[in-house]
């Protein structure tokens, strides 16, 4: 069932998941098992709430301790 | 966000969190909720890292969550190799591999079921210094 949604609103749950943008974005390339996709993204700095101009890198960290991912929006 | 900050005090010396900051699931200019708007929560879709990191800090402090940010790439790259849109929890072994992977939010986003997966995942460790059976 669509959550409540404005008149207004440019698109709603129907288009969100007919549209092929949102469906690569919400399919998954891996399973439990595969290697994890080593991304290398910016790191906020919790204090300034502005990239820090560090970055991660996922083979860095997975190598010393397991990494709990947490994908998300404000939205 | 509660359970999460819960399981960052819990597990957060011996794992490492990072909440992946991705493209909007409810922006003004895409499919908007009726929740967020009583909410007072307007968001456009982000076209440039620094509108995603300004999007971001604007969550982080709305949520106060301790767990650190990273930004998705503008090309959603990370997203779209997790499939992490609108949301989606994953731990990744030490091993390099992934060793849970959630079901798509917001139905399937079970903190309870990472919660599980981390304790396998520490129990399963042979290098723990740490003597097991005390």
């Amino acid at each position: 069932m669509e959550p409540a949604t404005p008149a207004d609103s440019p698109l709603r749950l129907g288009d969100v998941m007919s549209s092929p943008v949102y469906l690569d974005l919400m399919t998954p390339e891996l399973a439990v098992g595969d290697p994890a996709f080593p991304f290398d993204l910016p790191l906020l700095d919790p204090d300034t709430h502005l990239p820090s101009g560090a970055h991660v890198r996922l083979p860095e960290v997975s190598g010393v301790r397991p990494v709990a991912l947490v994908f998300g929006s404000y939205t | 966000m509660g359970e999460l900050e819960r399981l960052y005090e819990r597990f957060g010396g011996e794992v490492a969190f990072y909440i992946v900051y991705i493209k909007e699931a409810h922006p003004e200019d895409g499919w908007v909720l009726e929740e967020n708007r009583e909410e007072g929560v307007a968001v456009a879709d982000p076209s440039t890292t620094g509108e995603r990191a300004a999007a971001a800090a604007a969550c982080v402090i709305r949520l106060r969550t301790a767990i650190p940010v990273l930004l998705d790439d503008e090309d959603d790259a990370t997203a779209a190799a997790y499939g992490g849109w609108p949301d989606r929890l994953y731990l990744i072994g030490r091993d390099g591999r992934v060793a849970y992977r959630g079901e798509r939010g917001p139905d399937g986003f079970r903190p309870k079921e990472l919660e599980t997966a981390i304790e396998s995942e520490l129990a399963s460790g042979s290098d723990s210094s740490v003597e097991q059976d005390v």
